[in-house]
């Protein structure tokens, strides 16, 4: 399991929020990416709006500790029960996701370091690619169904789902 | 028109929290991301969805504040220092979340809420607490009855074509200023007094049963339709059956007789206007 909080900034204070991240070891990356730090990762798919996901702490915690950080620059939400963050990893792992995605997995095009917001087997999903497979986070209350159609899908591919996300696999990874 | 009915919570200076109907956030967030950007996009907000970060759920009766004051830490619950439509940061069953005096059943009740993963903790430690009180879950159907003979809307009576003033609500709008929606409320046919308006409904005779989309019509006058019944059930605290009804210019046909008419039922029922507010209309519950 992981923190997950929302950070986003008031307008034309981007810059400023990103230099308050940068202070605390977390690269705001530009819209349609994924950073990864020593032990946090951090997405962008809105403008402006960023997701981080960092080691699970106590609840709130760690969106509490950003949003006294960003205020009056921005504001963090705590999302962690909000979303279901899952590592996807496997040789087909994009063959499988492109039944039902809409986004051009191809690896040239959409290679490590790219993040996404789109919508799959009718529920919203965020993909972020990292070197050692895919991120896919999706809205709790539907993750259910998601993980259902996966399990399903990825069956003929030789593919298992195995336990959620931790944020020190993930961060594991480097981009070279 | 209204679009929708929540609470709103101011949880610290420039820190707000909006609920919705059920399923009815979306169209709600997307409304209030329209204005926010097409319409007033120089002011400084930020719109979270946080729809599945919580779990809430409500605690009602007149020894609801007993139960919750077992499971929260950290607020005065006491009527004084916590009032009806008070909110506050809390600690709930050990967990960081949020207590609400709110009550959509009509009765003495706070809302409780926990960030998901722990609303079974939360949830469990609500019934454990309210078990010397014989305290029990409520669904959807028991929920249905109180709001109806308390006279509270939903989606029956929040359809698209009803405005505040139709529901009753004119004295929750802005009273100085402008407001969206305002112009447009102002128009002389969202103003007529033959307008469609929130009543109550019960059958004279008691134990009719009354059913949703009953046509209403005058004793003479059998084939104008002044209006229907928007939701009924039988009533736990009254007598027989209650209904909500839309009614052509119904706020002056209060203590009339209206004859309720469902021909593809072979059915006619012969009712009573009533104030949508059949029970406890002076709040008083809410504020014990």
């Amino acid at each position: 399991m992981a923190d997950i909080v929302e950070i986003a900034a008031l307008h034309a204070r981007a810059h400023e929020l990103e230099s308050i991240a940068g202070a605390r070891g977390v690269h705001l990356p530009a819209p349609g990416r994924v950073a990864v730090a020593s032990d946090q990762l951090s997405l962008c798919v809105r403008p402006a709006r960023w997701l981080l996901l960092a080691p699970a702490g106590s609840a709130g915690a760690t969106a509490a500790l950003w949003q006294a950080a960003c205020a009056r620059v921005g504001a963090a939400v705590d999302l962690s029960s909000g979303l279901a963050a899952w590592h996807l990893a496997g040789p087909r792992v994009r063959e499988v996701l492109s039944r039902a995605c809409r986004l051009d997995l191809d690896p040239e095009v959409f290679p490590a370091g790219s993040a996404a917001a789109t919508i799959m087997a009718q529920v919203a999903v965020i993909l972020a690619v990292l070197p050692s497979g895919l991120l896919l986070l999706t809205p709790a209350t539907t993750a259910r169904h998601l993980r259902e159609w996966l399990a399903s899908t990825a069956k003929p591919f030789g593919l298992v789902p195995r336990a959620d996300v931790t944020v020190a696999a993930v961060c594991g990874d480097k981009f070279s | 028109m209204l679009l929708d009915d929540g609470t709103t919570s101011r949880l610290a200076p420039e820190h707000f929290l909006v609920t919705t109907t059920t399923v009815n956030a979306a169209v709600v967030l997307e409304h209030m991301e329209f204005h926010l950007q097409a319409v007033c996009p120089r002011l400084d907000v930020l719109l979270s969805d946080v729809g599945d970060q919580w779990a809430q759920f409500a605690v009602a009766g007149p020894r609801s504040r007993e139960v919750v004051a077992a499971v929260v830490a950290g607020v005065d619950l006491s009527n004084d220092a916590f009032p009806f439509m008070a909110a506050s940061v809390a600690t709930i069953a050990g967990v960081a979340g949020r207590v609400f005096r709110i009550s959509f059943s009509g009765e003495l009740a706070y809302e409780l809420a926990v960030p998901a993963a722990h609303a079974l903790k939360a949830w469990s430690a609500v019934l454990e607490a309210g078990k010397p009180l014989r305290i029990a879950p409520y669904g959807l159907e028991a929920l249905n009855t109180l709001r109806i003979e308390k006279g509270h809307v939903t989606g029956a009576e929040l359809n698209g074509n009803t405005s505040a003033d139709d529901l009753g609500f004119q004295r929750m709008l802005k009273k100085h200023g402008d407001f969206i929606g305002r112009a447009l409320s102002q128009r002389a046919g969202l103003t007529a007094p033959d307008r469609l308006q929130l009543v109550g409904v019960r059958p004279l005779e008691r134990r009719h049963r009354l059913r949703n989309g009953l046509q209403l019509v005058a004793p003479r006058a059998r084939t104008t339709s002044l209006g229907y019944v928007t939701s009924s059930t039988p009533s736990v605290e009254l007598d027989g059956w209650v209904g909500l009804a839309l009614v052509a210019g119904g706020r002056q046909r209060l203590g009339q007789r209206l004859i309720g008419t469902s021909p593809i039922h072979d059915e006619i029922t012969e009712l009573e206007i009533v104030s949508p507010h059949m029970l406890d209309p002076q709040n008083a519950r809410v504020r014990a």
